[in-house]
């Protein structure tokens, strides 16, 4: 199985420049996530991957080989698009056969491996209909049998679950994975939403603004994000400028610009320049007003409560700006009530603030 | 009840098509019937006539040369349109369109003027020597098929850029992702999806062809005569009103029987459509 290559690509659609030097390796057999908002660039990254798009500069390489100048149809990869794209005018079966007619199969292959193929995505019975007449979790069926049909040396999704409801969204991309892994295929999976992609992918790309901003272990992403950009979009809420005043007890020593104290666990490597402090929401401790002199409190007094269902979220007002906090279902804390907030030493993530 | 009211609102239109299409058309038909001759006698009697014949299946090969002309140069001009952004399409299609609001009478006159003994066509040929004497170019079918296509085209490319406008464009990309050159990719997804735009497009160049008075009237000869022309000979000429009456409906049923072969056709090219 193959490994995939990005070197250096940069694309545009006419003088709007989409990715700058871009730089990925997807490994055998991985399945990896392109994450990021609408017009990050992972779309223009996955349809300069299939051929789509001509990247301006830079190389598309499969297992070594330079793909950037060839022709989509001679590339060989499966494409799952958005919209699913099957042919109106054809019936699933032609649907999925379309690949295989282009490579010239013999007639009773063709019929042996359609019919084998709409069997693994349980579609066997709907061979004939017409795919317009088909739902939207068929029709994501018969574009993934279309594209798998052809035993592709790489598959590629673009937002392939975006227009099904949530709970068929979460059986086909367990559905998406199982196919995957049962294939072998390595695959480059684009997507805005974070579950999704967190929960299929071997690693996961988030992008930003054509550039991407970490690759990494979808566990990793969540827990180390490696910016500022990255923690926001993984849930983190609450960011202190700090500066760094050495180690003690095997902990980062920090202080903030109004000498608050924090400390930090020392796995992590100290970025160079200005230094940014990233806690989420449901990390910091909330209680009433007490100061016992540690490190990582906080005075402050609420400004603003909403009912989450599981708990109360509230945004703390405090000398280090606004923080939000989640905060335990009983006994909720009123607006204007003073508290302390404790931000534990492990659930502090240090970033580089750019 | 309150659904059955709502039928009441076509009663003006049908009223007005009554009064105005199946009556006269029903007159029509039925003149060519009465009087002492046998049943189908007036028919039998226009074909007997080798000029009749002559000029029914001109009329026929004129109008059905017009459509095919007018669909091989819509079709990739309509393509071309669909793919154009959303402002270079609303250009091109004004554009498209702009010949339409002159009346057909100025429209066809203009070609008097370019394939004239001394027109521009014979002019430009004579002075880069490709021709010694001036072509003959006016006042015969040619003359009557270019005029007609120049008068049909519009239409051509109106009803297929309206089809081809709404394919997906992923259906492209997805066909040349799984095999397909680009080439091929069209003839096995934008053609049999903008079939119904080419049978519409069709349909309109041929039955405007195939009655259009103007233009052959203008642009073609003693040698060129249709049907339209013939009934305005035999009706207003020689009086022959059964006579003119006889080759209008048949070239009602002319019209409706290429229709119905064009749409059996399409269907069996795209059983979707």
């Amino acid at each position: 199985m193959p490994t995939l290559e990005l070197r250096k690509i940069c694309a545009s659609y006419g003088d709007n420049r989409i990715l700058t030097d871009l730089d990925l390796e997807v490994a055998d057999g991985d399945f990896v996530s392109l994450l990021g908002e609408s017009g990050c660039g992972k779309t223009t990254t996955l349809r300069v991957v299939a051929g789509f798009l001509r990247a301006d500069s830079g190389g598309v390489l499969l297992d070594g080989e330079d793909y950037t100048r060839r022709p989509p149809n001679r590339r060989g990869f499966g494409y799952v698009f958005q919209s699913y794209a099957l042919f109106p005018h054809l019936n699933v079966f032609d649907n999925v056969a379309f690949g295989l007619r282009q490579r010239k199969v013999a007639r009773e292959e063709v019929r042996r491996r359609v019919d084998e193929m709409l069997e693994v995505v349980g579609l066997a019975a709907l061979r004939d209909r017409l795919s317009k007449s088909l739902s939207g979790g068929q029709k994501q069926r018969v574009a993934l049998a279309r594209a798998l049909v052809i035993k592709p040396d790489l598959l590629l999704f673009d937002e392939p679950l975006s227009n099904l409801d949530a709970k068929l969204r979460v059986k086909m991309r367990v559905e998406i994975r199982r196919l995957q892994q049962e294939f072998k295929i390595t695959t480059l999976y684009v997507t805005h939403d974070q579950e999704e992609c967190f929960s299929i992918s071997d690693k996961v790309t988030v992008m930003n603004d054509g550039v991407i901003e970490q690759f990494d272990r979808p566990e990793h992403i969540f827990s180390q994000p490696a910016s500022p950009f990255v923690a926001r979009f993984v849930g983190f809420e609450n960011f202190f400028q700090l500066r760094h005043q050495g180690m003690s007890d095997g902990r980062h020593q920090l202080v903030a610009a109004d000498g608050t104290k924090f400390e930090a666990p020392d796995r992590q490597t100290i970025p160079g320049g200005r230094l940014l402090g990233a806690v989420r929401p449901e990390a910091i401790a909330l209680g009433p007003a007490a100061r016992t002199g540690q490190a990582g409190e906080i005075a402050g007094s609420i400004a603003f409560r909403t009912y989450l269902g599981r708990g109360y979220q509230y945004i703390v007002q405090t000398a280090l700006g606004d923080l939000t906090v989640n905060g335990e279902d009983q006994q909720p804390f009123a607006t204007g009530d003073t508290v302390t907030l404790r931000v534990p030493p492990d659930r502090m993530v240090l970033l580089g603030d750019a | 009840m309150r659904y059955s009211s709502v039928y009441l609102l076509c009663v003006p239109a049908l009223v007005l098509v009554g009064l105005l299409l199946a009556a006269p058309l029903y007159s029509t038909v039925a003149q060519t019937f009465g009087g002492e001759v046998a049943l189908f006698g007036r028919y039998g009697a226009f074909f007997e006539n080798a000029f009749n014949r002559d000029v029914f299946f001109r009329t026929l090969k004129i109008a059905l040369i017009t459509t095919v002309i007018a669909a091989a140069l819509g079709y990739p001009t309509a393509y071309f349109i669909s793919q154009a952004g959303p402002k270079w399409r609303s250009l091109l299609i004004l554009c498209a369109v702009l010949p339409l609001l002159t009346s057909s009478v100025v429209r066809s006159f203009s070609w008097i003027v370019i394939l004239g003994r001394k027109g521009s066509v014979n002019t430009l040929l004579m002075k880069l020597h490709v021709i010694d004497a001036p072509l003959r170019l006016l006042f015969n079918e040619i003359s009557v098929v270019i005029g007609l296509t120049y008068l049909f085209l519009p239409l051509m490319i109106l009803s297929l850029v309206g089809v081809m406008e709404n394919i997906e464009d992923d259906l492209m990309d997805a066909a040349t992702s799984l095999g397909a050159p680009r080439i091929k990719a069209f003839f096995a997804v934008i053609v049999p999806l903008s079939l119904p735009g080419l049978v519409v497009g069709a349909v309109l160049v041929f039955t405007g062809s195939l009655t259009s008075f103007t233009t052959p009237q203008l642009l073609g000869g003693d040698g060129s005569t249709v049907l339209s022309t013939l009934i305005f000979r035999q009706a207003m000429v020689l009086f022959d009103w059964d006579g003119a009456a006889t080759i209008a409906t048949m070239m009602v049923v002319l019209t409706l029987s290429v229709i119905t072969a064009i749409n059996m056709a399409a269907r069996r090219l795209n059983p979707a459509a």
